[in-house]
């Protein structure tokens, strides 16, 4: 009868362990199965394939947004302009909506794990889902919705920026406000986001791309800053580009960023019979190997360079957070502890339980826009007078990065030099924006 | 117990069911701060109204002997937001033809499908009821614009401060007749909390 008091006090707590436990362990799996189609895309998985497969993955509540970054991702890269910028939209709105603190959240994460709290974004995703709409509009051939993307983008990063030292700020949506200017004739406003860009570049120590390089001496020169033209001019030893009519602003995904892996450790304690368990999010060592592409257009050989290492931006966005994410893990042992102490001393079998229960939930938040390229690349073809054939269009060709093989038929040489040839046209005497990516053969063209 | 249980189980359910709520459509419902269709009709009513005051018109008449005919051009969007500028040029013909002041001739867009529609008559329609072409009226005036903002935001306060710049040039002479601005200036204040 003693035994059964106990029972029924007891009970309440372990019933919404035993829930917790079930909710969490949802939230891991979808998770799971996103990081799995990453690895398979890295093989190679075709991206219609990756679609369905993420569109198969039952999402819980609190991870649609990271669910719909992934889809919209896979669907920009696949040509599907109008449902990427759907599933981007509303992840977008998801974000923004869960920007406030959550009372029930920190408490669940306070006591269970992290995985309860709602995606909200890591402050690069929540910068970068901009630049990828900009992306989708452009390629939609709609100029005006890619300029609303990269002003609202602009206010992400100042808020971020106001809030958290670097985290957020990207060089290549910077670089893609200036390309969006630059097409809309907006010159001035092109030329300082590309200062920003250069800016950010700089802070990070990482290596300036020729394309903006080239674009900072050449707009300034035409906004009629010739000092500052010059001053680039000499640093970046390039001259003014020669006279041309239109550029084509090429960017290319390389790569699917590393997965976010779970570092755990449990500690056995026998004073009380418990077990401290601690599990946190950490990203393995970068083994990311940059591969170029390369683009002959009639002027020669071009090779894309960086100008977004996605790898860095992760690793960094989680480093920012780690000091918060280890407190909580903390806090949240030690409530662990305390929990099944307490039960231990009612009753042996119920503290067993609850030691399990503990142990089970504790489990490291890897959510992170899983899908996204582990570099960006930007390229630029100066389109000179005399270089378009004369039937006013030209083909590009194009040279996967080394190592992966394409299925298109339109393959040249899979072995060596794995050049495609596209039948996607340029048109004569017209800006475009080309996106490549090394998941699949599509190469996007959109011409202005 | 139990009661009280049942109680707060259908408070909870009827607070996670649809409610659907008709109400007027001129009624103003600020819900996230964004440009909503109370600033499209409210912008267009002002700035139509005072378009419709200004001396050009009496000066077109007086010279002319007959109203003036205006064509709505392009609106321009150059703000934070994907706003579509359909329902507030719309928005803006209403205003203008209803005034009675102006004559209002179709857009680019509606003129390709009303031409093709004229060549099918010239085909298929009785030599009564066709229209010939090339008996169009040109426009005197064409109304183009765009719209501007500026956002401020520090953490979970915005201000959104739109800004419609709206001109009317004469098609004659690349005269500007009315340069017409309307201001909106919104106070966003998004909640820290939430459950």
């Amino acid at each position: 009868m003693g035994k059964l008091n106990h029972i029924k006090a007891i009970k309440p707590t372990v019933i919404l362990l035993v829930l917790l436990s079930f909710v969490l362990s949802g939230c891991a799996a979808s998770n799971r199965d996103m990081s799995d189609v990453a690895d398979q895309l890295r093989h190679n998985l075709p991206i219609q394939s990756a679609i369905n497969k993420i569109e198969a993955v039952q999402v819980e509540s609190q991870s649609t947004a990271q669910h719909q970054l992934n889809l919209g991702y896979l669907q920009l890269l696949n040509g599907d302009y109008n449902n990427a910028l759907i599933n981007f939209e509303q992840a977008k709105k998801t974000m923004a909506s869960l920007q406030a603190t959550s009372i029930s959240e920190n408490l669940s994460s306070a006591t269970v794990n992290e995985t309860l709290r709602s995606y909200s974004g890591w402050p690069t995703d929540q910068v970068l889902v901009h630049g990828m709409m900009a992306l989708a509009y452009l390629l939609k051939n709609d100029l005006n919705g890619a300029r609303v993307e990269i002003l609202q983008a602009d206010v992400s990063m100042n808020r971020l920026a106001a809030s958290k030292s670097s985290q957020g700020q990207l060089a290549f949506v910077h670089y893609l406000a200036g390309v969006i200017y630059e097409l809309n004739k907006e010159y001035d406003s092109a030329l300082i986001s590309y200062r920003m860009a250069l800016n950010i570049l700089t802070r990070h120590n990482e290596i300036i791309p020729v394309p903006l390089r080239q674009s900072l001496i050449d707009l300034t020169a035409r906004n009629g800053l010739d000092n500052e033209s010059k001053s680039y001019q000499e640093k970046f030893r390039l001259s003014l580009s020669k006279p041309h009519k239109n550029k084509q602003f090429i960017f290319a995904f390389d790569g699917v960023v590393t997965q976010m892996q779970e570092a755990k450790t449990t500690l056995w304690w026998d004073i009380d019979d418990v077990y401290l368990s601690v599990a946190l999010p950490k990203f393995p060592q970068n083994r990311y190997v940059e591969s170029p592409f390369y683009i002959n257009s009639g002027n020669g050989e071009i090779v894309t360079q960086t100008i977004e290492s996605i790898e860095k931006r992760a690793r960094e966005d989680l480093q920012e957070e780690m000091p918060k994410i280890s407190a909580m893990a903390l806090a949240r042992a030690g409530a662990k502890f305390q929990t099944v102490k307490e039960l231990n001393k009612k009753d042996n079998t119920l503290g067993a339980f609850a030691n399990v229960l503990s142990i089970i939930s504790e489990v490291a938040d890897l959510r992170h826009w899983s899908l996204l390229p582990s570099s960006i690349q930007i390229a630029t073809i100066y389109d000179k007078s005399g270089a378009i054939n004369p039937s006013g269009r030209y083909h590009l060709q194009l040279g996967l990065p080394q190592g992966r093989l394409a299925n298109n038929n339109k393959i040249t040489d899979e072995d060596t030099n794995q050049v495609i040839s596209t039948g996607n046209q340029l048109l004569a005497n017209k800006n475009a924006v080309i996106l490549l990516s090394s998941l699949t053969n599509k190469i996007h063209i959109a011409n202005f | 117990m139990r009661f009280l249980a049942l109680i707060l189980s259908v408070v909870l359910l009827s607070a996670c069911s649809t409610k659907v709520e008709r109400m007027d459509s001129s009624e103003t419902i600020d819900l996230s701060g964004a440009w909503n269709d109370s600033d499209s009709r409210m912008t267009a009513e002002t700035m139509v109204a005072d378009v419709l005051n200004r001396p050009w018109i009496n000066r077109h008449v007086s010279r002319t002997g007959k109203q003036p005919t205006v064509i709505v051009g392009n609106i321009k969007n150059l703000s934070h937001e994907h706003i579509n500028t359909n329902t507030f040029i719309s928005d803006i013909e209403r205003e203008l033809i209803n005034s009675g002041m102006v004559e209002f001739v179709a857009s680019a867009n509606q003129r390709g499908e009303i031409r093709e529609e004229r060549k099918d008559q010239d085909l298929n329609a009785t030599e009564a009821t066709r229209n010939a072409a090339g008996q169009e009226i040109g426009a005197d005036y064409m109304l183009s614009g765009q719209i501007n903002t500026i956002i401020d935001v520090d953490n979970s306060t915005q201000v959104r401060y739109y800004q419609v710049d709206l001109t009317l040039i004469s098609m004659a002479d690349n005269r500007k007749v009315w340069i017409g601005q309307e201001k909106i200036k919104k106070l966003v204040e998004n909640s820290k909390l939430r459950y």
